[in-house]
């Protein structure tokens, strides 16, 4: 059963001052202030009250506005604006293919707010002023997964959907009704990790045989790193624990130490993108030129290929979407995206939340509606199967009770040339994975 | 024992850098008294000068880093005469000094942060340069960028351990640290120390943030992590002490690398800090502090 959305309290009686008499002076100062706020409660109730009598008569007006909740600042911000990005690439393409037919052609505006990339106060305050602010219908956000778990929240509490890219399995465990997730969980990506990798690397008639693995000690990093290593275990690899180390590092070498020493033929490797370029230049310096296997947004950064130049070209990476999926809309899309933002490739968030977006188009043109809590209802309802809305590998997009879509699978890549190219699932492959040494 | 020997050598070579920024810190500090909270913004800054630099001209850029490192010390002249000689020249007291000096040196150093993100955004940079790559010499693996710039490190600290022991403005500079008023009366100007000495402490930090761009990714923040590194070095070396903070430097170094190898990755900066608590406890003034009396 889906959570409730909590019941809006009283508001909470103001204290008395204990500090004796007020001053008459003073007092006539409270009295001014408080109209003030009184007034501009009064106004704010007004506008909402009249955005939702216009949304449940569908009356949407000629603009309806999508809230962005990202980190646009901080370490997270090539993340938050890659997202932001893919949003309007979206948005322009449905704008210019009319608007939301059955709204009588409004157009749809992406809001961004900048959540930070750590202060989930920030988040909050940036989730709050897209919906009561900038009256979003709809909120696609936040990429981090710490950022999203306040994002969703807030949105659970104002009924209003949240579109997500964030993977962690703790967000759909919460089982909120206004929460979406388009994207394989953490776990499905974890074991797919192993079974893609060694189904990839038989079919280019390569076994592994030891594997070494390293990543961030903070919690998700260590579980999904730790389920990976049991996996391969299984699976008859040889392998010793993961090293964790502290993300934020100077100096790569003792990690380069470690891994150089247990001698593996693949590399399994997490963390933010700073930390993993160390990590690999250290490696290859090293001369230890054994394929490796990445987990994250990092591990698909434009940034990456950047920082990691020529040694960026083999790097494995276990994924949610590609901007080579041979799926509906998404080779326009990728192409628009090079051409607006000068960009090599769509990178995966940006892939992501240009689904998202499509996704509540979709919900508002068949439930002809903005009204949030209906949009949430549609989505819940809907199975898309063609169109921009279904490009998920997968190739189809429906929600189950917690949020999360069942036909959604992960996909791995190889950095090709400078790009990432799906090799895995074999139906969107769009190169052979190569495991020899570069 | 080659294992050994690898964080024996990588410690020294990843030391050596903390060496210089330190050393850097503590001549500032030693003799202007004035605690430098933005001295790590300065290593940022170039680091970003030599991305822009290899960026723009290949590995033929890397040659402009000493050019850098003393253009950084320039910008660190105008820096004291600008913000700081009238918080140092006004106050009766050194403490009295102290809290404008911090709280405009951490000032400059999020205002540095804050223009750095402006410009380059918070996207991680690194370079690709002939130094990338390592020489295998025996069992061991020395990284290019890392031996280049230890060397260019040490040769620098070696021509300002001269100038401050072997020169006429070195004496000037250890009489001000001794006495000022004393050293102003045989006509030793004190302003003019200063400014130069936060200068030669800024290039130092400018010239190892150019040296580490070699095989560190930057963002607008990387200077900072080193600046609770910088004050350690400074304080296990003996405050004011330079060749106690380049020795210091190398040691936390390989307290690091043995750390993170033997013990555990994600321990090494609290193995720093615990021998650095051993370290006080046992010789307060540090490992080459040497006691003045009075």
């Amino acid at each position: 059963m889906p959570t409730p959305a909590p019941k809006r309290r009283a508001p909470r009686r103001v204290p008395r001052s204990s500090r004796g008499a007020t001053h008459p002076r003073r007092l006539a100062w409270l009295a001014v202030v408080g109209s003030g706020a009184l007034l501009l409660s009064a106004c704010g109730g007004v506008a909402n009250q009249s955005a939702s009598a216009g949304a449940n008569s569908g009356d949407c007006g000629d603009e309806i506005v999508i809230g962005a909740p990202y980190p646009l600042s901080g370490p997270l911000a090539e993340f938050g604006t890659n997202s932001l990005q893919g949003m309007r690439v979206a948005a322009d393409e449905v704008n210019a293919s009319g608007g939301i037919a059955s709204l009588g052609g409004a157009k749809l505006k992406v809001v961004q707010e900048d959540t930070s990339s750590s202060d989930v106060a920030q988040a909050k305050s940036a989730a709050t002023k897209s919906i009561k602010s900038d009256h979003a219908v709809a909120l696609v956000g936040a990429w981090f997964s710490n950022l999203t778990t306040t994002v969703s929240t807030v949105a659970q509490e104002a009924r209003v959907p949240l579109v997500t890219q964030a993977w962690a399995d703790s967000l759909s465990q919460r089982k909120y009704e206004y929460y979406f997730q388009p994207p394989p969980k953490s776990s499905q990506i974890g074991g797919a990790a192993t079974s893609d990798v060694l189904a990839a690397a038989r079919a280019a008639g390569h076994k592994f045989t030891r594997i070494a693995a390293v990543g961030p000690n903070d919690t998700a990093n260590t579980q999904q790193i730790t389920t990976a290593i049991q996996a391969f275990k299984a699976a008859g690899v040889t392998a010793k624990d993961p090293e964790f180390y502290q993300p934020g590092i100077a100096d790569a070498t003792p990690i380069v130490n470690r891994i150089v020493e247990q001698n593996p033929d693949l590399v399994l490797m997490s963390g933010p993108p700073a930390d993993v370029t160390l990590i690999i230049k250290g490696l290859r310096a090293r001369g230890l030129h054994a394929p490796i296997l990445g987990f994250g947004g990092a591990f698909v950064a434009p940034s990456l290929g950047k920082t990691l130049g020529d040694d960026v070209n083999g790097l494995m990476a276990v994924g949610a979407w590609n901007d080579d999926l041979p799926l509906d809309g998404v080779a326009q899309a990728s192409a628009a995206y090079k051409k607006q933002f000068n960009a090599p490739f769509m990178p995966m968030e940006a892939g992501e939340s240009w689904v998202n977006v499509h996704l509540i188009a979709e919900a508002m043109n068949q439930a002809k509606t903005c009204d949030p809590d209906k949009i949430a209802s549609q989505l819940h309802s809907m199975h898309v199967t063609s169109g921009p809305a279904a490009a998920m590998p997968g190739g189809e997009v429906s929600f189950d009770q917690d949020g999360t879509n069942p036909h959604a699978v992960p996909v791995l890549t190889q950095w090709t040339d400078g790009v990432p190219k799906t090799v895995w699932p074999q139906k969107y492959a769009t190169v052979q994975l190569t495991l020899g040494a570069r | 024992m080659s294992t050994l020997l690898q964080v024996l050598v990588s410690g020294v070579l990843v030391g050596g850098l903390y060496g210089v920024i330190s050393s850097g810190l503590s001549l500032s500090f030693g003799i202007t008294r004035i605690v430098n909270f933005a001295h790590a913004d300065f290593v940022t800054i170039g680091m970003y000068l030599s991305v822009v630099a290899v960026s723009a001209l290949g590995s033929f850029g890397l040659f402009l880093t000493p050019v850098f490192g003393l253009a950084i010390g320039l910008l660190g002249v105008l820096v004291y005469l600008l913000l700081l000689r009238r918080t140092a020249v006004g106050a009766t007291t050194e403490d009295e000094a102290h809290l404008p000096q911090i709280v405009i040196t951490a000032a400059l150093g999020i205002f540095i942060q804050s223009l750095l993100l402006a410009v380059f955004t918070s996207t991680d940079r690194s370079v690709n340069t002939v130094l990338d790559g390592a020489w295998r010499v025996g069992g061991l693996s020395l990284s290019k960028a890392q031996v280049v710039a230890f060397v260019i490190a040490a040769v620098a600290f070696a021509v300002l351990d001269l100038v401050v022991n072997r020169t006429e403005f070195g004496r000037g500079l250890r009489a001000v640290v001794d006495d000022a008023d004393a050293a102003a009366m045989v006509g030793v100007n004190r302003r003019r120390v200063f400014s130069i000495s936060i200068g030669i402490g800024v290039s130092l930090a400018g010239l190892a943030g150019g040296l580490l761009a070699t095989y560190q990714t930057v963002n607008p923040t990387t200077g900072f992590g080193y600046l609770a590194l910088a004050f350690v070095t400074v304080v296990l070396g003996g405050l004011g002490s330079i060749r106690g903070a380049f020795i210091a430097g190398m040691v936390i170094g390989v307290v690091q690398q043995a750390t993170a190898t033997y013990v555990a990755l994600d321990l090494q900066n609290q193995a720093v800090w615990i021998g650095f608590l051993v370290v006080l406890l046992v010789r307060p003034l540090g490992l080459f502090g040497k006691r003045v009396m009075t």
